[in-house]
């Protein structure tokens, strides 16, 4: 039938469709697609050398390269890569049809793939004009020294404005820092990265922050925004984000350079700023959030505690929080249990710990989407408290409550039934994370239907403890969505292992972690069963209503035919002995 | 209910949950409640239109695709992938499945259009240049000297890949 109608265009003729349906392929199959026509080149071109994330493949295409196996140590290896020959001005000709397509370059040499300084010798002599990339846009220059980063600058012009790069300490990093603020002023993203501890490149990393005036991000290292470094900050005039880049690729520093905190704002500090990532004691980061010039428009606040403090203190900084930023959407409070963190040990008594009126000031965010709390022991919460934390916050779609404690010889507060007034009360939640005990004990004395999650894809329950897997998986499956996923264990194990070594946790609570672990994963591997299988129950169930729906109305509709019949009958009846 | 008519001429009537996975008419009938007139869909035929209210009708409850404003840090992703079902039911002859991602695409229904296209991608793998022009009827048009390039382009971006 199709065949009668007028030929129309084919989607792989619109550029926009034609470049959807490459998104579907890998670089390889894409850059084979190149010659079918001018059209398909274009965008295979494009998606293949848009961006380039192993700097060899760019280097191949101006001339050949060779690569010699360098003497190594420890077992590893590592290449150095040189040119076949020098550079014609052909080479660059042919080169610059790809290189127009080129709008993010990376080259991070932790791969142990060196590029031979002679390479980009040859390119700064032979390149036709100083644009190479004319149309980049993003820069990613990870070298191992500070000279190695010096040939990002090749490739760098005033149109490139996101920058990530690595501070070495070295005499050489302040120049090419000069070199950065002078070919790259329009800079609006900057990501930092460095091994070394703050305290070491603190002057560069300054220095290059007064030459960028129109950054709008700034990712960096869990401790390098120093009191310094925030200070220096708060003066820019666009800045929205202050951001923590991922602590494992980018190096965390050193928490001793963050361990006083008290960056000096004052009045129109940080005039742009809406999301503020930082890692402070909570008494710092109070004081800070608290003093007059402090930013006020946050939607989004971050900060990484670098010790658990009394419940008080955090209540206070709560208190602070919700008085202050009224348009807060999202919140962090993260105490990461690590080898580096100080830890409480033994715990504190439950009294001692943070309870619902610790949290109470932070129901007045009534636009709080996400709060993601971490602690180091689980908290003194009861069911009522749930309820009323769930009842609190309608709009929330993202709730982590202190998911992965450190494991006691006490079992968790909370049971099961805590997810049950989050399912009633926040329509929009699509994760929740909770310490629980999953005992089936607790469901017994349930009663009553229940009104199950909305939007729950994700349920995080982090270290809770499990015993059976069967009778959790069938109460959630009253509770979840079909497309729910169960996610258990700890964020960091090795780091949490480390660190539960550290305080000498050696005993059997090790080995009950990880057999909840194997656990949930049984459950989430069943519940998806669970729930289809009540959920064609359900559908059972509604056609049965149907029938007997249908069936009690014929049976009425009888019943009335009866009982005009019988009125009909007595009529006659009547007349007859009347007659 | 909404009513559409399609370019022959043929009338469709749907409920509206199944009939605003269209963006189109969703926009047209203003989320309001029942629509007298019928839409017209003039860029869709009957053939095509009764496929992909199939597509709307298999889908109709699926959670709603989170609208995710720019620049937002939340960690969502689409998790909508190819179901078995999404798969039988895109193994068309190639003609109709040109004309259903024309379709999704005018109609704005933009899982349909992912997998249409997801799909022409699986059947473009391991296809060469010239089988791929006799598939979509293309004609080059480029230059021998751009041909010469093509191939050595084509060839630099698959070294070093390993």
């Amino acid at each position: 039938m199709s065949s009668s109608h007028p030929p129309r265009r084919h989607p792989a003729l619109i550029t926009e469709l034609l470049s959807l349906i490459f998104s579907f392929l890998d670089e390889r199959s894409a850059a084979k697609l190149i010659p079918v026509s001018r059209q398909w080149a274009e965008v295979a071109i494009d998606f293949v050398w848009r961006d380039v994330t192993d700097i060899r493949r760019l280097l191949n295409l101006l001339s050949p390269l060779c690569s010699e196996k360098l003497p190594a140590p420890r077992n590893c290896c590592s290449y150095n890569y040189k040119f076949k020959r020098n550079l014609l001005s052909n080479d660059w000709r042919r080169f610059d049809r790809y290189a127009r397509h080129i709008r993010r370059l990376t080259y991070d040499d932790c791969k142990r793939r060196y590029i031979d300084p002679s390479v980009w010798r040859e390119i700064a002599r032979s390149r036709p004009r100083q644009d190479i990339l004319p149309n980049l846009q993003s820069l990613v220059w990870l070298s191992t020294t500070a000279e190695k980063q010096h040939h990002s600058l090749l490739f760098m012009h005033s149109r490139v404005t996101r920058l990530s790069v690595n501070i070495h300490p070295s005499p050489l990093t302040f120049p090419y820092i000069q070199s950065i603020i002078a070919e790259l002023p329009r800079t609006v993203e900057l990501e930092l990265r460095s091994e070394s501890p703050m305290r070491d490149i603190e002057q560069e990393v300054l220095a290059l922050l007064r030459g960028l005036t129109s950054l709008r991000r700034i990712l960096a290292p869990m401790y390098c925004y120093t009191s310094a470094v925030v200070h220096q900050l708060s003066h820019m005039r666009e800045l929205s984000d202050i951001m923590f880049g991922k602590p494992v690729e980018q190096g965390t520093g050193e928490r001793a350079d963050v361990a006083t905190f008290s960056p000096r704002l004052e009045d129109g500090a940080f005039p742009a700023l809406q999301n503020f990532c930082f890692s402070a004691h909570l008494i710092d980061a109070t004081e800070l959030i608290s003093g007059p010039f402090a930013p006020t428009h946050l939607t989004s606040l971050y900060v990484h505690i670098l010790a658990v403090d009394d419940p008080y203190i955090l209540q206070r900084f709560f208190t602070v929080i919700s008085k202050r930023f009224h348009h807060l959407k999202e919140l962090h409070v993260d105490f990461v249990i690590s080898p580096d963190a100080p830890i409480v040990y033994p715990a504190p008594p439950i009294a001692a710990r943070p309870t619902i009126q610790t949290f109470r000031p932070l129901f007045a965010c009534k636009r709080l989407r996400l709060f993601e709390f971490r602690w180091d022991y689980q908290m003194n919460l009861t069911q009522p408290d749930i309820e009323e934390m769930a009842s609190s916050w309608p709009l929330i779609e993202v709730l982590l409550l202190n998911c992965q404690p450190i494991p006691e010889p006490i079992r968790p507060g909370l049971t099961l039934r805590a997810l049950i007034p989050f399912a009633r009360h926040c329509p929009r939640l699509w994760q929740l994370g909770l310490y629980l005990d999953a005992d089936p004990a607790h469901l017994s004395r349930l009663s009553g239907p229940i009104t199950p999650f909305k939007s729950l894809e994700v349920l995080s329950v982090g270290a809770s403890s499990i015993t059976a897997v069967e009778p959790v998986a069938l109460f959630l499956s009253k509770l979840c969505p079909l497309s729910c996923r169960i996610i258990s264990g700890v964020r960091w194990p090795d780091a949490y292992g480390i660190a539960l070594d550290r305080i000498g946790i050696y005993d059997d609570r090790r080995i009950r972690l990880t057999e909840f672990w194997v656990r949930w994963n049984d459950v989430s591997k069943v519940l998806p069963l669970a729930i289809k299988a009540r959920m064609d129950e359900k559908d059972r169930m509604a056609v049965l209503q149907r029938e007997m729906d249908a069936m009690s109305l014929s049976r009425q509709k009888e019943r009335e035919r009866v009982d005009r019949l019988e009125s009909e009958l007595r009529d006659l009846r009547y007349r007859a002995t009347r007659g | 209910m909404v009513t559409v008519v399609v370019s022959d001429g043929v009338t469709f009537t749907m409920e509206q949950d199944v009939a605003f996975q269209c963006g189109l008419i969703a926009d047209f009938a203003g989320g309001g409640g029942d629509q007298e007139e019928p839409i017209p869909i003039q860029a869709v035929n009957s053939t095509v239109m009764r496929k992909v209210i199939e597509y709307c009708e298999h889908h109709r409850n699926d959670p709603p695709q989170p609208e995710v404003p720019e620049g937002t840090p939340l960690e969502r992703k689409d998790r909508r992938g190819r179901d078995a079902w999404d798969k039988q039911f895109i193994q068309v002859e190639q003609e109709l499945l040109f004309e259903i991602i024309l379709a999704a695409n005018y109609l704005n229904i933009k899982p349909l259009l992912d997998l249409g296209c997801s799909q022409v991608a699986e059947m473009m793998k391991g296809k060469t240049p010239a089988e791929i022009q006799q598939m979509f009827n293309i004609v080059n048009g480029f230059t021998a000297d751009e041909e010469a390039q093509n191939g050595e382009g084509e060839e630099k971006a698959r070294n070093l890949n390993s």
